[in-house]
């Protein structure tokens, strides 16, 4: 979940409330150049395409390949997004959080590739984690991307979300178009799948 | 993030070569043509709470036609069985149940369907 070394977000869940502190100055600063790059583009600046791209791309990416479990929609979601933004460009960066707005564009993409399709099955599980710095992961690099591709859609993309793309619960949950707390619900509950399937100690 | 977290060590999959060159073509085509015409009735379609809202009256309108059957059906089998209508005349001296669901299910229209009146009759008040 660290990108930059930093601890990004802490989660806290009590019967009463979730409980979410505030995202990494990484974070911010990441959000502040998206917030930037998203007027140029509506103000006709088209460069401002390649920014966009190099701060959210992977994201977009992977959310898309969580969703519909295939390359190739993930690629023409990913795209459509792409042809939507310069169109909408204004209205995303006038969004409280826009890169909540733009994956939630994605989500949408996605799902309607997934609808076209009609079949949720991924096409290839060892896609959809990489190793991040642990040589050792590597070795359960295709495990954990079977038992990840085990889980329902709706749970890939709040693990996807929350742990990947660092949003919060009350962001993810816009994405998701679900209550915060089914966000959060959802999340620890494929957490908890993973694990058990893991055989990881809580 | 905790050591027990079952995706630490991993990372999510990157874009591949090649779909970024291929995005921002399209997106750069998209930004050189017209944009499309969008018509209400599109936007209407796709917004979800139009359905929502749909599905919520198609739900009322089921629920108020099983309980005002419900609620009727004796009195009105009473009614069928004397040959006087008195529930319907009740009801239209108080305005009372079906009344307050709305002019769909006035009075006579439950009447009718429940073959207390007579359709002819009633079409020609």
């Amino acid at each position: 979940m660290d990108k930059d070394g930093a601890e990004v977000t802490a989660m806290a869940m009590t019967e009463a409330k979730v409980v979410e502190f505030p995202v990494s100055e990484a974070q911010a600063v990441s959000d502040e150049r998206l917030l930037c790059a998203l007027r140029n583009v509506a103000a006709g600046n088209l460069d401002a395409l390649d920014e966009i791209w190099r701060l959210c791309a992977d994201d977009f990416y992977g959310l898309a390949l969580w969703s519909t479990g295939s390359r190739a929609d993930a690629e023409d979601a990913v795209q459509e997004v792409f042809v939507r933004l310069v169109r909408t460009a204004g209205r995303v960066a006038s969004a409280r959080c826009p890169r909540a707005y733009l994956l939630a564009m994605v989500r949408r993409a996605a799902l309607d590739a997934r609808r076209r399709r009609r079949d949720v099955a991924l096409d290839d599980p060892a896609a959809l984690v990489g190793p991040a710095g642990d040589p050792a992961a590597r070795l359960d690099e295709n495990r954990v991307s079977s038992l990840v591709a085990r889980l329902a859609p709706k749970l890939r993309e709040a693990v996807f979300l929350r742990h990947f793309a660092e949003l919060t619960f009350a962001d993810a949950a816009r994405v998701m178009g679900v209550p915060t707390f089914t966000a959060a619900s959802r999340y620890r509950l494929a957490l908890r799948r993973l694990r058990d399937w893991m055989g990881v100690e809580r | 993030m905790s050591a027990h977290d079952p995706l630490l060590g991993f990372r999510a999959p990157l874009a591949p070569d090649g779909l970024r060159e291929r995005a921002l073509a399209a997106a750069r085509r998209a930004a050189a043509e017209p944009a499309p015409r969008v018509s209400w009735v599109d936007v209407l379609w796709e917004s979800r709470w139009l359905w929502r809202v749909w599905a919520g009256t198609v739900a009322f309108l089921l629920v108020a036609y099983i309980w005002v059957g419900r609620s009727l059906s004796p009195a009105l089998d009473q009614d069928r069985a004397r040959g006087d209508g008195a529930t319907i005349a009740a009801l239209r001296a108080d305005d009372g149940v079906i009344g307050a669901v709305g002019p769909l299910w006035s009075q006579e229209r439950a009447a009718v369907a429940w073959g207390v009146l007579d359709r002819e009759d009633w079409l020609s008040r």
